[in-house]
């Protein structure tokens, strides 16, 4: 017993005094290394980033509350726009026609236009003097407010009418005072 | 005068409220997305200018307020406009409080919300006149969804109508609105003499069944005296309840006294962003008008809102962006699983 004991010590003390030598052992270290940061590039695909994102795919209680989620956002869109829209279908029924602009409420086209001539309210009498330039002026503003509208209402076509004719008129008198000064 | 017909005649009254010396008065109100509230009166007069006691809209020496005179054909109106800017509506609520002008006798209350609706955002704004009987009785109740639509109509609206194509047919139409408005009224008016004469008289539960004739014959009959009590209820039942039935009335009429102090004026709002709904009447411009007439809250609260929408782009591109990736992510799994 003892002798196979001491044999068998024997065998162990050799084998750790010869220790096996690796040939180039610093390219096995290169080597290893290069593995090892490959196995990381390869974490950086795009493919595995696809499966890191959808990786709750693959887990059902997350799968399923996702959708029920999404399905619950698409419903609650188009049930918030329908009733919108039959909000704004109703509404139709509510719109009105208005001449007036917002803070001229009050105002008649026939009063903005005398508030226009007259400044003031001394100046009114039975018969009145309008100074030709204030007409003008009122005139072109009309001229210039009908030219943004779109609409050409019987109104406003009439205003123009009356500017064309004015303004003959105008040069005319201004025409016949030239002369006249002559 | 009798008090029966005292009432009648204020009644009738009602429907000239807009007597010729108050002044046209239209109150704007701009709403922002704050709270904030802009609000214009423009009081226009062909009368001498009326004293802070006859203002419809209270405003006072705090608001920036301009005069101005236009002459017309016959007379010169002029034209008073006062602006304010309201940091929320509880400071319009507390001018309303601290009124001492015509509509002092009103209780009216202005109110804003903003509700977040993920897709959008609704602003609502309104404002409310208590209805000045104690009892309710809604328009909605008499007249139907087109009947509804008249009643409600801004008068300058029910004008152009009637002077435009079809002319006949809206006129036909308002006399027969006219007569429904009339039974609306009254219906109101007797419920509220029904309370109070089973509050003096509890037992008498006699004439709940005669509500209805009681009100056809006030509205289409001759008032004359007691004939229409009589005819209603009997002699021998008036003559037992007189007493009652002249209290309940001098309660109705004192009611209806307070109601006739209340002078007409028109209320505009503008919303911030699209308007979506209202009870009023809006032009292109998005701009709402309400009459402001006492006919609307005698024996019905009567508010007048409007809501607009802010859509929130960014709730859009999250839930766009959710759904993708939902459906990618399904879409995904199920091609591998027929994969593999």
């Amino acid at each position: 017993m003892e002798n196979t004991e001491d044999k068998y010590r024997r065998l162990i003390d050799r084998l750790r005094e010869n220790k096996p030598e690796l040939e180039g052992a610093d390219d096995l270290t290169d080597s290893i290394m290069r593995k090892i940061r490959r196995e990381s590039e390869k974490g950086m695909n795009p493919g595995d980033i696809l499966n890191w994102l959808f990786a709750w795919a693959g887990i059902p209680w997350l799968r399923n509350s996702l959708t029920a989620a999404m399905f619950a956002t698409i419903f609650f869109f188009i049930f918030q726009f329908s009733s919108l829209n039959r909000k704004i279908d109703k509404l139709e029924s509510r719109l009105i026609q208005r001449e007036y602009n917002y803070y001229q409420s009050p105002y008649s086209s026939a009063e903005t236009m005398g508030k226009y001539i007259f400044p003031s309210s001394s100046s009114i009498n039975d018969s009145i003097n309008v100074s030709r330039k204030d007409l003008m002026n009122l005139l072109n503003e009309y001229e210039k407010l009908e030219l943004k509208s779109t609409e050409t209402g019987p109104s406003k076509k009439r205003i123009l009418w009356i500017h064309r004719i004015f303004r003959t008129e105008s040069q005319a008198v201004r025409t016949t005072e030239k002369t006249t000064s002559i | 005068m009798k008090t029966r017909t005292k009432i009648l005649l204020l009644f009738a009254g009602m429907i000239f409220l807009f007597s010729c010396d108050d002044p046209e008065t239209v109150v704007t109100n701009i709403v922002h997305p704050d709270g904030s509230v802009t609000r214009t009166i423009v009081m226009k007069s062909t009368k001498k200018i009326p004293d802070p006691a006859q203002y419809q809209v209270p405003f006072d020496s705090t608001w920036t307020i301009s005069k101005d005179t236009i002459p017309g054909e016959k007379d010169t109106s002029w034209v008073l406009t006062a602006t304010k800017e309201f940091r929320s509506v509880s400071e319009i609520n507390l001018e309303y409080k601290s009124d001492s002008g015509s509509n002092k006798v009103l209780n009216r209350t202005a109110s804003f919300s903003k509700h977040f609706r993920w897709f959008t955002t609704i602003y609502r704004y309104s404002e409310k006149v208590d209805r000045m009987l104690n009892v309710t009785v809604k328009a909605e109740d008499v007249l139907d969804e087109e009947e509804l639509k008249y009643f409600y109509m801004p008068a300058s609206m029910l004008d152009s109508l009637q002077a435009g194509p079809d002319s006949l047919l809206y006129r036909e139409k308002k006399n027969i609105n006219d007569s429904l408005e009339n039974i609306y009224l009254f219906t109101g008016l007797t419920e509220e003499w029904i309370h109070q004469y089973l509050m003096l008289n509890p037992d008498s539960t006699y004439i709940l069944p005669m509500k209805d004739s009681l009100v056809k014959l006030a509205a289409n009959s001759d008032f004359d005296g007691d004939s229409l009590l009589i005819r209603a209820f009997g002699n021998t039942y008036y003559e037992t309840n007189k007493v009652f039935i002249n209290q309940a009335l001098n309660e109705v009429d004192s009611l209806m006294s307070i109601a006739m102090l209340a002078k007409f004026y028109t209320c505009e709002t503008v919303m911030p962003f699209k308007l979506i709904a209202t009870n009023g009447f809006a032009d292109k411009s998005g701009k709402i008008s309400w009459p402001v007439d006492s006919k609307y809250f005698i024996s019905q609260d009567y508010e007048m809102w409007a809501e607009s929408k802010k859509s929130n782009a960014w709730a859009w591109a999250v839930s766009g962006v959710f759904v993708v990736f939902v459906i990618s992510g399904l879409t995904r799994r199920s091609k591998r699983k027929r994969q593999s």
